[in-house]
């Protein structure tokens, strides 16, 4: 009975096969080491992270546990504190399930911020078409639109980068200062609340308002739907359609000769992206902030795929990627507000995060932390001993020298 | 509207569009560079915002030179982090190019704020004026349009043929084309492939933090969040059209400097029938007929993006 075939050492995000040179590479890792393997350098990163955002608090003369500390309290101290990181992370998660469509597919689209903000844009829109019928109605269907809204914003780059060749990093981007202008523009003209002396819309009408989940927080009952997506987004990666998908973007070629329809499957992942950062759009307008601003997308857009390639492309390590990165955010708006110290230090921690998570599965690293996981595994032989099968693995004490060909 | 058909209009908006061009210039040169030898970097952006808010503190401390100095310093920093994580730990080169555009804003952002308190004095230089050459600069509109620029644009302008020249006619550049086509047969051949990719991704820092240190210095003088607002990314685009090659990057940003110049100035002139939006999407819209049309004729580097792993 052997369980090595045909499992992969060290696939990663973004596809970094480290495949190593190493020995220890000659036995493949078992479940419970790779899933050790990728938790423990995952959090190596964060702390990592964490360690050189303290030298550049401590650097510009700032108690880096002052500032930590403020984090904390701010994502989750209170109620309120853990309500302002989960209407942030909502968001985020939504944006990165989508990021991640595309992202398994082997495309890569910076676009979500346009998409968001088209995403709103049709959730205001529904507003005013849905001004008298009942919630249970009007709420469905501004998130329809919202989707509508974002896949249209993606239409014309998917269309370019399937048919075309145009680089979709790109176009997307431009797409998103066409968002922007254009945000702008009808915030300052035809959707200006009149009196008002910065760019705002009208609150929506309360027939497409998402409600409050708990009391005295900014927590909305849109969060439920991230909760949703994410779970048909874990349906997707083990349907059929999803596996087919994950083919193209490993694999192009073969996925040609196995008859997958590339242009389709390219136009295909952007749409659905471009849908659920729309999604992320409605949950800003209808559930958020109930009107527009000219900077409602904030940086979710860009964020949102930091949170899929932190997730590896993956449901639960999304959500888990988006909680981090909804509670640095809600926290480091804490630090500012109490200890004066710019909330620009969270995008900084969150980017040496992303780093590390880059290089978390490079040959060399992965090959230390495989010796170190083995080592430990060996001494721990027994608590190791339910993540492995076979009774031919045990070889208590072997250290390194429990090779095997695969 | 009838100004338009003023000769002053379009001298300012060639005067502008040239010096609009030139932190374009110079990040798009060393990018070239960077993707000719198999190296995508997306991190431009970061290079670039990390390259002005350095030299306009180091300017407003020391003085002109040392501050460009430190700002193309400042993008080389960033430039090594992509140098070990891609070139030497094969990192994903997308997503490490992401974090650092993420991770220059963010530090720049920092910096700015924990330095400039609301309500505060910003720092800020003055921008370098025009040099006038006697005769050159005094020919009727092309002197005034084309020749009156500042060093900084005249730097610029004379990097790209010396850019070309080491692409094109030194042992480096073919070496340099060699290791982004085919970085095994590359290596077969004796070339130090990591080594290469090491020193063309250093000179894009150096570049782009340079191309940064020309917004602040040489073209507004102060520093705020978010200041290169996407000029990383454009001359991602310039690159594209051009399809890699020095002489194109100078028409490229120029053409995309144009189109900036004359959305700023029409706005002037029009901005009561025409919705200032609007005319502000002018340089995005070129960028994206540029990149449309240059997607057609695009052959990129083969292993553009691709890592090179020795022995597999």
């Amino acid at each position: 009975m052997t369980t090595t075939s045909g499992e992969v050492p060290g696939t990663g995000p973004g596809g970094a096969a480290g495949s190593g040179n190493g020995a220890e590479t000659l036995r493949a890792d078992t479940a419970f080491e790779r899933a050790t393997i990728g938790l423990s350098t995952s959090l190596l990163a964060v702390v990592i992270a964490l360690g050189l955002g303290a030298v550049i608090l401590a650097g510009s003369g700032e108690n880096p546990l002052t500032a930590y500390g403020a984090i904390l309290v701010g994502s989750f101290g209170d109620w309120f504190a853990i309500g302002e990181t989960l209407a942030r992370a909502a968001p985020l998660a939504v944006v990165g399930v989508g990021a991640a469509v595309a992202l398994r597919a082997g495309v890569i689209t910076i676009g979500a911020q346009g998409q968001l903000i088209a995403g709103s844009l049709g959730a205001l829109c529904a507003g005013f078409v849905l001004r008298d019928v009942p919630t249970g109605v009007g709420v469905p269907l501004a998130a329809v639109a919202g989707a509508l809204f974002g896949m249209v914003w993606v239409l014309i780059p998917a269309l370019l980068r399937a048919h075309l060749n145009v680089n979709e990093i790109l176009s997307t981007l431009l797409f998103n200062e066409f968002a922007f202008l254009l945000l702008a523009y009808l915030l300052n003209n035809p959707l200006k609340e009149p009196r008002a002396i910065t760019p705002k819309s009208e609150p929506l009408p309360d027939s497409v308002v998402l409600g409050d989940l708990v009391a005295s927080t900014r927590l909305h009952a849109g969060v439920l739907a991230v909760v949703l997506i994410v779970a048909l987004f874990a349906l997707w990666t083990r349907s059929t359609m999803g596996y087919r998908y994950d083919l193209f973007g490993e694999n192009p070629r073969l996925a040609h000769s196995l008859g997958i329809p590339g242009r389709r499957v390219i136009c295909n992942s952007l749409l659905i992206s471009g849908a659920l950062a729309g999604l992320a759009g409605w949950l800003q307008a209808a559930g958020l902030l109930q009107r527009l601003f000219v900077d409602i997308a904030e940086e979710i857009g860009f964020f949102g795929l930091v949170v899929a390639m932190l997730g590896g492309a993956r449901p639960l390590g999304i959500l888990a990627a988006a909680l981090l990165v909804g509670a640095l955010q809600s926290g480091g708006l804490h630090m500012q507000a109490t200890e004066g110290i710019p909330a620009s230090l969270s995008d900084v921690i969150q980017a040496l995060i992303l780093l590390g998570f880059a290089v978390r599965y490079a040959p060399q690293i992965a090959a230390i932390g495989r010796r170190v996981v083995r080592s430990l595994s060996d001494s721990f032989g027994a608590v190791a001993a339910w993540g492995r099968t076979g009774p031919d693995r045990r070889a208590p004490g072997a250290g390194t020298g429990e090779h095997r060909e695969a | 509207m009838a100004k338009l058909a003023e000769l002053t209009f379009w001298t300012a908006t060639i005067s502008g569009g040239l010096r609009l061009a030139t932190p374009l210039i110079l990040a798009s040169l060393g990018e070239t560079i960077a993707q000719r030898a198999g190296v995508l970097n997306i991190g431009l952006e970061g290079y670039m915002i990390i390259g002005a808010l350095t030299s306009l503190y180091v300017t407003v401390e020391t003085g002109i030179a040392l501050g460009l100095l430190a700002g193309a310093l400042a993008g080389a920093v960033l430039a090594l982090l992509m140098v070990w994580l891609c070139v030497h730990l094969n990192a994903n080169q997308v997503v490490v190019g992401f974090g650092l555009t993420i991770l220059g804003v963010g530090l720049t952002g920092y910096i700015f704020r924990l330095t400039t308190p609301l309500g505060g004095e910003r720092r800020q230089v003055n921008i370098l004026g025009e040099i006038h050459i006697p005769g050159l600069s005094d020919i009727p509109f092309l002197g005034e349009a084309f020749l009156s620029n500042s060093w900084m644009t005249w730097v610029a302008l004379g990097l790209v043929p010396v850019v070309w020249w080491v692409a094109q006619r030194t042992v480096f550049g073919l070496e340099v084309r060699a290791v982004g086509e085919d970085p095994d047969a590359a290596f077969a051949r004796g070339v130090d492939v990591i080594r290469v990719r090491s020193v063309a991704t250093l000179l894009s820092g150096l570049l782009g933090g340079l191309g940064g240190a020309a917004i602040t210095t040489a073209l507004v003088g102060v520093f705020e969040p978010a200041i290169t607002a996407g000029r990383g990314f454009i001359a991602l685009i310039v690159i594209i059209m051009v399809r890699w090659s020095a002489w194109g990057v100078a028409v490229g940003s120029f053409a995309f400097g144009l189109a900036d110049a004359l959305g700023a100035n029409l706005r002037n002139i029009v901005s009561d029938s025409v919705p200032t939006e609007a005319l502000q999407t002018i340089p995005f819209l070129v960028a994206l007929i540029i990149l449309i049309i240059g997607a057609r004729r695009a052959r990129m580097p083969k292993s553009l993006g691709f890592n090179y792993v020795p022995d597999r």
